[in-house]
Formats: C-alpha cells, structure tokens, sequence
C-alpha cells in the first residue's frame, strides 16, 4: 500500500510537471538568443527578444486588438446565445433548431470564411475589425446556442410564469430571476466564445486580409520567420489571458450546467 | 418540456431571438452553401461562364480529394481515441486530486495552448533537431538530426496528432471528470466492490464504458473539429496528402487561377460530410433523449 | 461590475472601428503631375502587401522605410504580410464582389503574380515615368524591363534585383556539385543532405535546371510553348524522381519556405540552402545565422537571375500615396542603405551611371560581399526569368510528378 502511494505521487508529480512543461519550454524559448543542435540548455540567455517586444509595441497592440474582438465575440455570442436558447429550448422542434446551431460551432472556420469572404467584402466588412467579430461570432453564436439549451429547464419555465402572474414583464423576469441565475453559466459562456475568437486564426487571416494583426496573426508570422524566441514571446502572450480566464472561472467550469 | 406554438408566438422576445438566430447563424451557413455550389457550377465568380460540370469532374480527377479526406479522418480517429485513452487513464487514476488540489489547477494551463501554440511546440520539441532529438544525441541514441526520426511534416500526420493531443487530452479530462462526478462513478465503484467485483473489474466494467459512452458526444464532435483543422497541419503537417482545409485553400489560391472554383467543391463536399456526421451524433439514442 | 466593464469594453472597440480619415475621391493618378500626387499622398495611410518570411527585410521596412515616407510624404505606411497567389485571390474575391476600394494600395510582386494581376487588369499603370527617382533605374537591362518575358511598361516600379545563389558550408563540403551531372552523384553519395523548399525559391531553382534540360535559356525565350514544356519537364522530373530518395526526410517532404531550409543549414540537417538573393549569404553571416565558413555559388549552366517590383492595385483608394512610396523606394538613400549587407544586401535596380557623383562613389563603397562571388562574376551565368505559365505549371506538376509519387 505504502509503496503504491509513493509510486501514485510519483506519477502525480510527473504528470504536473508534464501540464507545466509548455508554458516552461515557451519560457525558456523566449529568452534563448541562441540555442543551436545538440544542445538541450540554450548556449546564450538573454531578454533581447522581449525588449524588442516592449520597444516596438507591436505585440502590445496585437494583444490589445485581440482582446477587444475576443470581447466583442464574447459578449455578442453570449447574449444572443442566452436569448435564443430559450426560445429553442421550450420549442418543439427543438432538435432541429440545436441541429442547426452545431453546424457553424464545428464548422471550419478556414472553410466558412472562404465562402464568406465575398459576401463580407460586399458588405464591407472584410478587413475591417466589425468583419472579424462577425465571421467570429458566427461560429461563436452556435456554441453559445448549444450551451445554453440545456440550461432551460421546467423550473426555469414556471419561475417566468410567476413573474408574469405577479405583473413582471419580460425584461423584469431576465433582470430579477433568470440572468441571476444564469450568472455563473453566462461567464463560463463568456469565457468559452473568448476563446474561440482569442485562439482563432484561420478567419482572421481570410476576413482580416492581414491587415487585423491579431497575435495568432502575428504569431504565425514569427513561426514563417524562424524566428523562435519572437514566436515564443507571443505564444506566451496568447497564453496567459485563458489562465487567467480558467482560473477565475475553475469553480463554474467544473460544475454541469 | 415542450410548450405550445401559440405561446411561443406571443414570446417576443423569444421570437427575437430565432430571427437573429436566423439571420446570424444559419443564414451565413445557407450562403455559404448557395455561393459555393454556384461558383463551383460556373454560375458566379470571376470566371464564371455559365452552368457547367468542368470544375467538379477536375477536382475529383485523380485522387487528391480523397486522400485528403482519407487522411483528415485517420488523423481525426487517432487524435479521438488515442486522446480518449489517455484522458480515461488520468481521470481513473487522478481522479481525487483533479477535484481539488494543485493538480486541479494545473490540468488548466495545456488547456490555455491554441493550435498554433501547440503546432509551435511540438516543431520544436519532435523535429530533426528538436528537443526529444537533442535528448536522444546526449543519450547516444542520435547521431545526428538526420538520424532522428521523422514526426514533423511526416506523410502519416505523427505531428499533427501530437499537436492535437496536446491540446485534445486535457479537454477530454476535464469532461470526463465532470461525468465521473455527475455519474457517482466512485459510488458505482464501491458498491461493485461491495458485490464482489475486484478493482479491475469496477475499473473496466464499471467505470471506463460509462465515461465512454457519456463522452461519446463530445468525442465525436472533436473528431469533427481535427477533420477540419487548419493551423496545425499548416505549421507540422506533410506537403502531400493535405487536410481538408489545407487543400481547400490551396485550391482558393492556385497560380492557375481558373481552378478555384475546385476549392468550392472540396467545401461543399466538407459540409455534405460535416452534416452527415452531424446527423450520426443526433440519431443517437442519448441525444434523441436530450 | 465586470459585466457592465466588459460590455462598454466590447462596444467602445466596436465603435473604435469604424473611425479613421476617408480615401480621397478616386482619380486616375496617371494623369497628375507630380506635385498634384504628393500633395493627395498627404496623410494617407498605404497598406502595403509584402512577403515578410525574413527579419531583415522586415526591419528595413519597419525602421527605414516606414519613418522615411512619413518624413517625405506624410505618408502612413501599414505593412501586412501576403503574397503571390493569396493576394491575387483576394482581389478577384474583391473584383467579383464589385468592390470599389481593394484592402491593399501596394503590393511587393514580380513574375506570375504580375502576370496574373495583368490577367485580371489588377493594376494601375502605366505610372512609373511619373517617379522622379525613376530617371535613375536602369529600365535598359533587360533583367528589369522584363519581368518573367513580360514588359513591365510601367505597370510595376523595380525595386531589387537578385540572383540564386546555391549556399554549403565549406567546413562540411569541399567540393560542392556545379551542375546537374555533379548533384545527382553528390546526392547519392550523402542521402538526406540535400533539399530545395516547396515555395518561390525552390521553384526558382527548379527553373534554373529546366534551362539545364533545355541546353540553355534562348530554347524557352519568349511565350510559353506547350511542347517544349513537356518534353523538358518530364528530363526534369525523372531526374528528382530518380534521386529524390535521397533527399532530406526521404524526398516525402520538402521545407515549406526558405525560412526553414536556412535553420535545418544552420542546424546541420542539411549541407545546402538556397537563396533567391546572392547578397543574403554575407548578411545572414552577419547576423550570426550561417556559420562563418558559409559559402555561396551559382551553378555553371546559371541560375535565374530577377528583379522584385512593387506594384499599385486597381482599385487602390491611396494610389498617389502609394506612387510616393514608390519613389521613395526608389530613391538613392533607400536603395543603398537596402544594398548594405549588414542590412539586407538586395541588388540595387538604379544605373549608376545615372546618380550624382556623390551618390556614385557610395555605391561603390558599400562594403563588398566576402562569401559570395561578386555580381560581375557572377552575370555572365544569370538566366532570365521564363514566361509566367512556366513556373505556373512547374509549381503545380512539381506536387504532381514528385511530392505525390
């Protein structure tokens, strides 16, 4: 029993070091000024590849643009998810209505942004940061559709009834009753349609034509440059806004909706 | 619970919701479909001459299209199961310290890799002069990267199932621990015990074909989702056969220009293929239940 | 608290979006004098399409060239990365769609990109003898009047001028392979040694041994010929085939870019590079990428020697801006400070002959290449560029003929 124990922590250690190994190698990465074969340790350390970053604020800019369209996905995904939700959920044809909101979720999105682009440059919206947040929240809106639906419940249905008995409006029966209680799934919600615009590079290189430096964007350019402590940097960049998310949100994140 | 069509029409609010629903999921879908069947019929774009079978008898000429096919799903089917396997193996045997516990928080940070991240790494890490080569020279085992073997950009997508793993098996935990907490799966456990099952026995008759057959809906929606990546067979996959997205966009941005209408025909062959998969998932007797 | 910040958040970048100063009202630019074009390029933002798949270039672009038409101009210059056929898809797409204003003013191309442009009547030109600087390019070497056979006519302004070089590192080969008849021994000899990428450079080289095959370049002079396409491609494709098993990773797979063939070189993956510019070799030694015992080499039977050009899309809205680029370009300053090795070491495309005396003598003490032969030595091998449909057609049967068999 003892020595099982010790063995179960042995692999317990190993398998933490393994969850942490990308985010360390990354680390090392963008410090590594030259890292040549065979060496497993890089020759040279130094932080030249991050002063480049904070000198030019190219990356800062990335950053910042892909957290206004990761947050204007969000939002826009979530609030549309939530409100056709629950007209999809009581419906009775409501496998079809969730059918049709997979479609655009597991669609690929180098795919439906290909067919997209024409219809987005006549609207002229392609290049445009509005062109993106749509393209994004198309796929972003049939998550949100599909998440919430099971948040719907009979429960749910008669504690609207009884606003409605007692003189509330619709509106009164979002803000007092059901937006309380789909606080903690709207911010996983939330979380997830971020993520999908955050992590999101084919629409951004098909509808933003280039011209939306997102950090995958800029990533992936680092990566075509060879330029590996660059790429590092950014990935590290890219990285940690989901930690954050995952971490803030662990205990909603774990719970079924 | 199922409430009547009248009630529903006198939801405005609900109504609302189905129009832009309409309009802002389905409808792009729906124009998607439209645009990329004429222009692959010759009826739009700029080479459009008329209805014509030319573009969809030159893509299916040879057979790119199907090795492409071919391949996104074998690469789909291992990165599935071989991500399953390894997500079952990590909830049974960590299942405790997931709950709560360091480990709990750490199995979040893998989950934070994008695809490009994750198709980074693993150029760094399994390429000829990668990490895991450097490791095997200072062990004796590689002479020199040449001699090292070959998991990036290799014709059986190795680097792109190790990229997709990397992000596939910490999704696929935390699922499965979320079921193995809704089930009572532990419960399930101990009284299999109580009735004389061994630890084995609860383990692969109890507990495995439940998070299975729980997760089978995720899982076949991941399978999904590698059919059609782009950015990790962009950075580690092979040349020849590509990935459905891959071919799709090198059809799109061809020297010769009068062949991108082929890359809308790959695309319409994508969706019949997205839907038929889709429809499998919801004939199922879980979903039909859901 | 976080949900209201959130929302105001998400509105303000949707808002954010839709601000920034308007094109000027479309005018055909070929038409005004110069002053009339400086005066409309005035506080325009350029977008400008580049390959960006090297550091160096990029850092000219970003640290010269961006400051400097802001400081001649008031030009706003925004550069986005995209090239070759991504980029004319995307104004077919914008084409077919009836756009008005293309998301791209200037765009770095040459060769079948051009090509395909003129197809499409994708750019606005002629415009070149609008350029003062434009009195200094050496529009009489055919090596820059022609762009793949094709007559520039003043439809794209030249901007470098480069020739392959094949790159090794002296302290692994002694004695590297001069022609086709030497590779294909030296391959066998050191299987998994040798490669060539699967994008412009690669397919440059590819070019280069078809002329080879074709005894020499006056047999594929002028337009495409169906016939001499196939009889000299299938010579060039049963000569990979036959030593492509000894390539690198088996032939099965060839580097995506020359990015990547340059790190598997400096790694020692692979004994040889290439490199569409000769003067790259010094500049990457510099840089400490190659080794300092790098060496860089044509092929006795030539290789293709090609000028890069910039050219302005038909439905620019900032086309007089752009055509201030242009000349920026194009100006001495510009051109020298990009022949610098330590810079970029591109080709200058301006006739020397032709500058200010002073601007003359700094050419000829920009600091001479070491690795490689210098460019007297090495003209007499450039091979011009074949018509377009010749690399059209040698990239798509290149997958074809070798990387699926």
């Amino acid at each position: 029993m003892r020595a099982s124990s010790i063995s179960h922590k042995c692999l317990a250690l190993i398998f933490a070091m393994l969850c942490l190994f990308p985010l360390s190698f990354l680390i090392v990465q963008s410090f590594a000024r030259s890292w040549n074969y065979p060496s497993i340790w890089p020759e040279d350390l130094g932080a030249g590849a991050w002063r480049t970053v904070f000198k030019s604020g190219a990356l800062g800019t990335s950053l910042l643009l892909s957290l206004g369209t990761a947050t204007s996905v969000g939002v826009a995904a979530t609030a549309a998810g939530f409100l056709t939700s629950r007209y999809i959920a009581y419906h009775p044809r409501r496998r079809i209505f969730l059918f049709l909101a997979y479609v655009p979720f597991v669609m690929s999105p180098v795919i439906l942004g290909t067919c997209l682009l024409y219809l987005f440059i006549k609207l002229g919206i392609a290049d445009h940061f509005s062109g993106l947040v749509a393209g994004q929240s198309i796929i972003a809106y049939g998550f949100a559709v599909v998440f919430f639906v099971r948040f719907w419940n009979p429960q749910l249905r008669a504690l609207q009834d009884l606003v409605y008995t007692l003189g509330g409006g619709t509106w009164t029966a979002f803000r007092r009753v059901l937006i309380p209680l789909a606080r903690g799934p709207l911010l996983v919600c939330f979380c997830q349609t971020f993520l999908i615009s955050w992590f999101d590079y084919g629409l951004a290189l098909i509808i933003g034509g280039g011209k939306i430096q997102t950090l995958t964007v800029r990533l992936f350019a680092f990566i075509t440059e060879a330029n590996m402590p660059l790429a590092a940097v950014s990935a590290l960049f890219l990285i940690t806004p989901p930690v954050a998310l995952f971490w803030l949100n662990r205990r909603f994140l774990l719970k079924p909706v | 619970m199922r409430i009547s069509g009248n009630r529903l029409l006198r939801d405005k609010a609900g109504l609302a919701g189905l129009v832009l629903f309409l309009i802002g999921a389905v409808g792009p879908i729906v124009w998607s479909v439209g645009y990329a069947g004429a222009y692959s019929l010759g009826l739009a774009g700029f080479f459009g001459r008329g209805f014509t079978w030319k573009y969809w008898a030159g893509a299916f000429t040879g057979d790119e299209i199907l090795r492409s096919f071919i391949f996104s799903g074998s690469v789909a089917l291992a990165v599935v199961c071989v991500g399953g396997a390894f997500a079952v193996v990590i909830v049974l045997t960590f299942h405790r310290q997931l709950i709560q516990g360091v480990l709990a928080s750490l199995l979040y940070v893998p989950l934070a890799l994008s695809g490009l991240v994750a198709a980074f790494l693993v150029s760094r890490w399994m390429s000829g002069a990668g990490l895991f080569s450097r490791i095997g020279h200072g062990l004796g085992l590689v002479r020199d990267p040449q001699h090292f073997l070959n998991l990036v950009n290799d014709p059986l997508g190795i680097g792109i199932i190790a990229a997709h793993l990397l992000l596939a098996v910490p999704f696929f935990a935390l699922t499965m621990l979320q079921i193995y907490e809704v089930e009572k799966i532990d419960r399930l456990r101990q009284l299999a015990s109580s009735l004389g099952a061994s630890a084995a026995q609860s383990r692969w008759r109890v507990a495995v074909p439940i998070l299975l057959r729980k997760s089978s809906a995720n899982l076949l929606l991941y399978f999904i989702f590698v059919l059609g990546s782009f950015e990790i067979p962009l950075v580690v996959g092979p040349q020849t056969p590509l990935m459905i997205s891959l071919l799709t966009r090198r059809k799109f941005g061809l020297f010769e220009l009068a062949q991108k209408p082929e890359a809308f025909v790959i695309s319409l062959v994508y969706t019949a293929l997205l839907l038929l998969l889709l429809v499998f998932i919801f004939r199922r007797p879980e979903e039909r239940a859901a | 608290m976080v949900t209201k910040g959130i929302l105001i958040l998400g509105w303000c970048t949707l808002a954010l979006s839709a601000c920034g100063p308007k094109p000027p009202s479309p005018v055909d630019v070929t038409k005004l004098t110069w002053d009339e074009i400086t005066q409309r390029a005035r506080d325009q933002t350029v977008t400008l399409v580049m390959w960006q798949g090297d550091p160096l270039i990029n850092k000219y672009m970003r640290e010269f060239v961006v400051p400097g038409v802001e400081k001649e101009y008031g030009v706003h210059l925004n550069i986005v990365g995209g090239q070759g056929n991504d980029l004319v898809s995307k104004l077919m797409t914008e084409r077919e769609a009836g756009k008005s204003e293309s998301a791209y003013d200037l765009m770095w191309i040459n060769g079948e990109t051009f090509y395909q442009l003129r197809q499409i009547d994708g750019l606005v030109g002629p415009f070149t003898d609008k350029l003062p600087n434009a009195q200094y390019v050496d529009f009489q070497n055919p090596f820059i009047r022609y762009d793949f056979q094709q007559e520039v006519n003043g439809y794209e302004c030249p901007w470098g001028n480069v020739q392959l070089a094949i790159v090794y590192d002296t302290a692994r080969v002694q004695n590297p392979p001069r022609t086709k008849e030497e590779l294909a021994p030296w391959v066998e000899a050191h299987p998994g040694r040798f490669t060539f990428d699967a994008s412009f450079t690669g397919l440059t080289f590819l070019k280069s041994l078809l002329y080879a095959f074709a005894g020499g370049p006056a047999e594929l002079q002028g337009r495409f010929d169906q016939a001499k396409y196939e009889k000299y491609s299938a010579q060039l494709w049963d000569y990979l085939n036959g030593i492509k098993p000894n390539f690198w990773k088996n032939g099965k797979t060839f580097p995506e870019g020359v990015a990547q063939m340059h790190q598997l070189f400096a790694s020692g993956e692979i004994d040889f590079t290439m490199s569409n510019n000769d003067g790259e070799v010094d500049n990457k030694i510099l840089q400490g990428i190659f080794p300092e015992t790098a060496r860089g080499y044509v092929l006795d039977t030539g290789t293709i020697q090609n000028t890069h050009y910039m050219g302005i899309a038909k439905r620019s809205g900032h086309a007089a801006a752009a055509m201030a680029v242009c000349n920026f370009l194009i100006s001495p300053e510009a051109q020298f400070q990009k022949a610098r090795p330590a810079v970029w070491g591109d080709g200058t495309v301006l006739a020397l002959e032709k500058l200010p005396g002073a601007w003359q003598e700094k050419f000829r003490h920009i600091p001479q290449r070491t690795h490689v032969p210098p460019r007297s030595e090495l003209q007499p091998k450039a091979l011009p560029e074949p018509a377009s449909q010749y690399m059209i057609r040698l990239n798509e049967d290149f997958r074809k003929q070798v990387i699926e068999r």
